[in-house]
């Protein structure tokens, strides 16, 4: 579950009891991973590529690795229920809970959902980053993104003259 | 956009090499800025040059409002009185924060005309022939001055609005006045347009079948072409002054011009009630009020088909305020809730939840002249001069 992210569900036995047809996803470390259809066509992209004929085979996801596929296959899990729910204050629980990662772990996931095409990831995680950075200095802001000032000290300092209220 | 602006903007966004710390793509980048607050963004014009020239850009302003509305986050209340304005926060409701107003104490009262997407369009004094268009998050304030723009006319009515088929904001002035042999009135209608980045230009519609009798809203609609459209509450101008005429419901779409007029339901007709416009989860919405105080809410389902009215909900106005003589249903909050305004002092606005009962209360310090729902944003005007056309 959410918090559970050490547990890491073993490779190929992720798969949930239902007799659904299933699809087998590859991580970049050569693991295996038996899904649902249901849960792996959250991705658009595993859609788009069943839909182009792949389904049958093993689908492999180049750029991720298996701790990070597992945990997005908990959220595709977890949403597909959600789905068929429709309970908005269960899912912001969990959402919020699953999220509570570290920044390295949200880049990851972020850069798998970016890459498989999983919308709800995709906002789930920016957002996450969004709310984490909203109230950072100007300062923090560039060690966080690694970006080089090119603004001039006399422009840093008119913006916060002009805009002083924004510094409160 | 090609392939090499993309690449090139990407490198802007991530000037900085060579260390461990992953990069994110461009477009994740503006994803996540995207949802920043307005007070944020502001605050990280300064973090680089790339940012700063993308938060002005109006299609990453777009992208924050969008993100803004759907999400439903930052909903806020402007309310003013004859002097200045204040802000509710939909989400806490606690209390009123008055706003810095970048203008000087106006020497009569403050008229607002309209809002949409974080803008408020305003005059100062009725003498004046220009309008403003302020946003009151990022501070931006803009004049507009309007050739034919003169409150003294024998009654001007304004709406603004947006349409986001075109990209394009319109302030409509419909103003009527005495013809020539000062035996008759007519009603004409001018369109101002703007632009985020380009000059504003105004053209003459000509006359219009309808008396106007108040300010066009703009209401933030899911549905075309119910999305691009004001609305006014108004009567046909062959019997203008038959106060026994029924009211009728137009809209004006910012698309092609027209004006239509939009079928309310029947039972509202028939009970004679006092009907205010409004928007319910994207639809468009009717406060039906008839005394004393009942309140039926009718949503449009689809919009532009009569058939797919249907009453959503009804109270009283003694499930939210024993004691209320007059209020005036405004709107809805982020979950649903109706908010009223005590109408007799103008200074008490309740946010009650159908479902649980409950109200809240929230004191303004003056009398409430206009109050509307608000999303903050960063849209700005700065060429909005006029240019004539």
């Amino acid at each position: 579950m959410a918090s559970s992210s050490s547990s890491l569900p073993s490779p190929s036995s992720s798969s949930s009891s239902s007799s659904s047809k299933k699809l087998v996803l590859r991580s970049s470390d050569e693991k295996h991973f038996e899904v649902d259809e249901a849960v792996a066509l959250q991705s658009e992209m595993i859609k788009q590529m069943v839909e182009d004929g792949f389904g049958g085979d093993v689908i492999p996801l180049l750029n991720v690795s298996s701790n990070i596929l597992s945990k997005v296959i908990d959220y595709c899990k977890k949403h597909v229920d959600f789905d068929s729910k429709k309970k908005m204050d269960d899912r912001r629980r969990w959402d919020a809970e699953y999220i509570d990662v570290g920044v390295d772990e949200l880049y990851h996931l972020i850069m798998a959902a970016n890459y498989r095409n999983i919308k709800g990831l995709l906002d789930l995680t920016c957002q996450k980053v969004a709310d984490t950075i909203k109230g950072k200095k100007p300062k923090q802001i560039r060690i966080i993104f690694n970006i080089k000032n090119d603004v001039t000290p006399e422009g840093e300092q008119k913006i916060r003259k002009e805009h002083s209220w924004a510094f409160e | 956009m090609t392939r090499g602006t993309r690449k090139r903007e990407r490198e802007d966004h991530n000037s900085g090499t060579g260390t461990a710390q992953p990069r994110l793509p461009a477009e994740i980048m503006e994803e996540i800025l995207s949802r920043l607050p307005v007070k944020s963004l502001i605050r990280f014009q300064g973090v680089c040059k790339s940012w700063c020239n993308l938060f002005s850009d109006p299609r990453f302003i777009t992208m924050n409002l969008k993100q803004s509305t759907e999400t439903n986050r930052r909903s806020r209340l402007i309310i003013s009185t004859a002097s200045t304005f204040y802000s509710v926060d939909l989400q806490a409701f606690d209390r009123a924060k008055r706003l810095h107003v970048p203008f000087p104490r106006p020497l009569g009262k403050i008229h607002v005309l309209g809002s949409c997407n974080g803008i408020v369009c305003l005059t100062l004094s009725q003498h004046e022939k220009r309008i403003h268009l302020w946003n009151p998050i990022s501070r931006d304030f803009q004049d507009v001055p309007l050739r034919a723009f003169d409150l003294r006319y024998r009654r001007m009515f304004v709406g603004f609005g947006y349409n986001p088929t075109s990209d394009v904001y319109k302030i409509v002035q419909i103003y009527t006045f005495f013809d020539s042999s000062f035996k008759s009135t007519k009603t004409v209608v001018d369109v101002y347009k703007l632009q985020m980045n380009a000059h504003g230009r105004t053209h003459h519609l000509g006359e219009v079948e309808y008396e106007i009798k108040e300010d066009g809203t703009w209401l933030q609609l899911s549905q075309a072409p119910g999305n691009r459209a004001l609305h006014w509450m108004a009567r046909r101008r062959d019997d203008p002054y038959n106060h026994l005429s029924p009211e009728v419901l137009v809209s004006f779409d910012l698309e092609d011009e027209k004006f239509r007029e939009v079928q309310l339901p029947e039972p509202t007709k028939e009970s004679g009630g006092q009907l205010r416009l409004t928007s319910l989860d994207g639809c468009l919405s009717v406060f039906c009020i008839s005394y004393p105080w009942d309140v039926d809410v009718w949503v449009m389902k689809d919009y532009g088909l009569k058939h797919s009215w249907i009453k959503k909900l009804s109270f009283n106005v003694s499930d939210i305020a024993s004691g209320t003589k007059f209020f005036r249903p405004v709107g809805f909050g982020i979950n649903g809730e109706v908010i009223v305004l005590d109408d007799i002092d103008g200074k008490s606005i309740f946010l009650y939840d159908p479902v649980s009962k409950r109200t809240r209360n929230v004191q303004i310090p003056g009398r409430t002249r206009y109050i509307n729902t608000y999303v903050e944003s960063l849209v700005a005007f700065r060429d909005a001069d006029y240019v004539d056309g």
